[in-house]
């Protein structure tokens, strides 16, 4: 549900407000449910000072809830993250040739990890909120666009951002302050030992980070066909998201930076070129780009992510990086218009072991997550294919492809299976190793426009679509199972959408 | 003003479905698989308890699982400084077993000691008792095809300790849950 408003006040202020709300319900049968989805309320205040400086103050609530229904065990699962922000933007154009933004901007977040509540008066289980968890983000910008010569612009900028983890009602203290502990007799890591709790006001503070992030890029003409640009930016990333690639289900968590978890960085550099051919009716963009990210975390072997109220207990910092090629050509003009983009692309992350000193003055390496190997983030698609066309037939149809090609998502497939009280268990070995069958699809869609919206005031459309044109079966996951009538093992695929077709209406006024 | 109105009319063909595939898995080497879970019920009259123990080889995820042939395989109890050898019931069945008694089993830290392949392996444990089922009802609800059998059990959760419970329903069906929420 969508909703959009705005009003002029006067030629020099402007209010915009806009809502969004949406819920996705999956529902196996009464028993089980999970519903999922986003609430945003947003107001603007645009003012202009001048006709070289205006403003934009906004006002931002965002509400993601994900909740579970599960009867059959007799409770409800209700989680979620709150955030209320207020930002005030400036534009100033200095001159044709000098333009400064600059602002600040604040974020209040609430995590709420989870509420366990008894669905019936049955249930033997008692509710229980997880601890729930606040922090507060702020940032101060500047940021230049300056065309230094009439070949080449710069485009530089500073920010600022100050993160700090709030207080709580109950946070862990570990033995020898570490969450996670590894067993070098069993080579396998485990939770750490908590020894006490405290708590801090909720004004309070249990982390600080403040992080200065650069950016620069120019660019530079070579000629009126072709010009070549670079780039550097550093980003302070304070939230970490931890998802499972082996889950069928959307099981993703949510941390904050805190006591135990670092803030994650990312430097990237990205040089590119851009020529167009024959007066513009073609071009093409090449960039290659390379990323470094400090503090990824990943879960350890083993981790309970679910209704976990100590998260650092499973989980270990490692690092992250990224490199690929782009490539991209369009058609630019004429009846027919489209364009072809392939990535090819590499993204990996490591978790090395530790290096613990003894009491006796000896010290041991710990294995690290994967065996400290490098491995494939659940991100990795090594080509990433696409191509779009669009015809004009005449002033009443237009028709449109598109056809998506990428490699599959790194996932896990079982190493092996034994037997345990006469059930099967299959094993797995080292991570996202394996992939999903490759992505591919094509979609096409006719559009008509009738001749009479000429003479009226309102306009009509007609769209004719069909989504995945082949009916391709394209994996969201493959789990592996026994089958219950053949007892065999088998590998079971879930594909979300064949072929969809579909008409659409628009109508404008 | 502007604005949109979108009517969206999707034919009801797409669905998520499942369907079985060949997807070609890796094998790992062939590890050693002990399934040494022992039950004792206490309630019994008789003092005498078979001991077994089931070993297998791991196998690919497509293939079947062999029985294992160990070496040697033996139960130690710490505290009273028994040793029993464990035979195969017939050759080639990879089940191990031994009488013994529900005495030796309870009482004091056991030791399982197995030699494979050359390799030899231990590992320790103590008897842990169960609480005892208070109720054990058939229900009338279901869950997702309709044709599942409700069981309600019910039972005392010790409050002070961290328990795992494992049900076993047979038919290859088990539970097992924690007592976090539990009051």
């Amino acid at each position: 549900m969508n909703t959009k408003l705005n009003y002029n006040i006067n030629d020099n202020n402007s209010i915009f407000l806009s809502g969004y709300f949406g819920r996705d319900v999956f529902s196996v049968s009464d028993s089980f449910v999970n519903t999922y989805g986003n609430a945003v309320g947003n107001f603007r205040w645009n003012h202009l000072f001048s006709d070289k400086l205006f403003s934009n103050l906004s006002l931002i609530y965002s509400n993601y809830y994900y909740g579970l229904k599960l009867d059959f065990v007799g409770f409800d699962w209700n989680s979620g993250i709150e955030n209320f922000n207020i930002k005030y933007d400036l534009k100033h154009y200095v001159n044709d040739k000098f333009q400064i933004n600059y602002g600040i901007n604040n974020i209040y977040y609430r995590f709420n990890p989870g509420k366990i509540e008894p669905s019936n008066a049955d249930s033997g289980i008692i509710e229980e909120q997880l601890t729930q968890k606040y922090a507060n983000e702020f940032a101060a910008y500047i940021d230049v666009e300056h065309d230094i010569t009439k070949n080449l612009s710069l485009n530089y900028g500073l920010r600022f951002s100050n993160f700090i983890r709030l207080g709580q009602d109950e946070i862990n203290v570990y033995f020898n302050d570490s969450p996670v502990i590894f067993d070098p007799v069993l080579n396998v890591y485990q939770e750490g030992i908590a020894i006490d709790t405290y708590s801090v006001e909720k004004s309070g503070s249990l982390a600080t980070f403040n992080n200065f992030e650069p950016r620069i890029s120019l660019a530079y003409t070579l000629n009126d066909n072709s010009s070549i640009k670079a780039s550097y930016t550093r980003l302070a990333q304070y939230l970490h998201l931890i998802s499972n690639t082996s889950s069928p289900t959307p099981l993703d968590v949510w941390t904050p930076s805190g006591p135990f978890v670092k803030p994650q960085l990312l430097d990237q550099y990205a040089v590119g070129y851009f020529k167009s051919i024959s007066d513009g009716e073609y071009s093409v963009e090449t960039e290659v780009f390379y990323k470094d990210i400090q503090n990824r975390i990943d879960y350890i072997d083993g981790a309970n992510l679910i209704a976990n109220d100590a998260i650092e207990q499973v989980i270990l910092n490692g690092e992250a990086r990224a490199y690929g090629l782009e490539f991209l050509l369009r058609k630019n003009e004429g009846r027919f218009q489209g364009w072809l983009a392939y990535t090819l692309s590499k993204s990996e992350q490591r978790t090395p072991g530790r290096t613990v000193d003894l009491s006796d003055g000896t010290s041991f390496t710990e294995t690290g997550i994967n065996s400290g190997a490098w491995y494939n983030t659940p991100y990795d698609k090594t080509h990433d294919v696409s191509v779009y066309a669009s015809y004009d037939l005449n002033e009443k149809w237009n028709f449109n492809t598109n056809f998506v090609f990428q490699t599959g998502q790194p996932t896990n497939y079982p190493i092996g299976q034994f037997s345990f009280q006469g059930l099967t268990i299959p094993y797995y070995g080292p991570r996202n190793e394996e992939r999903l069958p490759s992505y591919n699809r094509m979609d096409v869609s006719a559009t008509l426009t009738p001749k009479k919206n000429k003479n009226r005031k309102w306009q009509t459309e007609w769209v004719f679509s069909i989504y995945n044109v082949y009916n391709r079966r394209n994996a969201a996951s493959i789990s592996f199972s026994r089958n219950e009538d053949t007892g065999a093992n088998e590998a079971v695929r879930t594909s979300i959408f064949g072929i969809v077709p579909a008409v659409t209406y628009n109508f404008k006024f | 003003m502007k604005k949109l109105i979108y009517i969206l009319c999707m034919l009801p063909i797409f669905t998520a479905c499942e369907d079985v595939i060949e997807v070609e898995v890796p094998t790992d080497k062939a590890r050693l698989t002990v399934d040494a879970l022992m039950r004792i019920d206490t309630t019994q009259p008789s003092t005498n308890y078979y001991a077994e123990v089931k070993v297998s080889v791991s196998s690919n995820f497509f293939e079947t699982i062999e029985p294992a042939i160990l070496e040697q395989i033996s139960i130690t109890n710490l505290a009273s400084q028994e040793n029993i050898p464990l035979f195969e019931t017939f050759i080639g069945s990879g089940v191990y077993q031994s009488e013994t008694t529900v005495d030796f089993m309870t009482s004091g830290e056991l030791i399982l000691f197995i030699q494979h392949e050359g390799s030899r392996y231990a590992a320790r444990t103590t008897y842990v008792p169960a609480v005892p089922i208070k109720k054990l009802e058939q229900g009338d609800a279901t869950l997702f095809s309709g044709e599942e059998t409700e069981i309600i059990v019910a039972f005392d959760d010790q409050p002070n300790q961290t328990d795992f419970y494992l049900f076993d329903f047979d038919f290859n069906e088990y539970l097992v849950t924690e007592d976090t929420f539990y009051p």
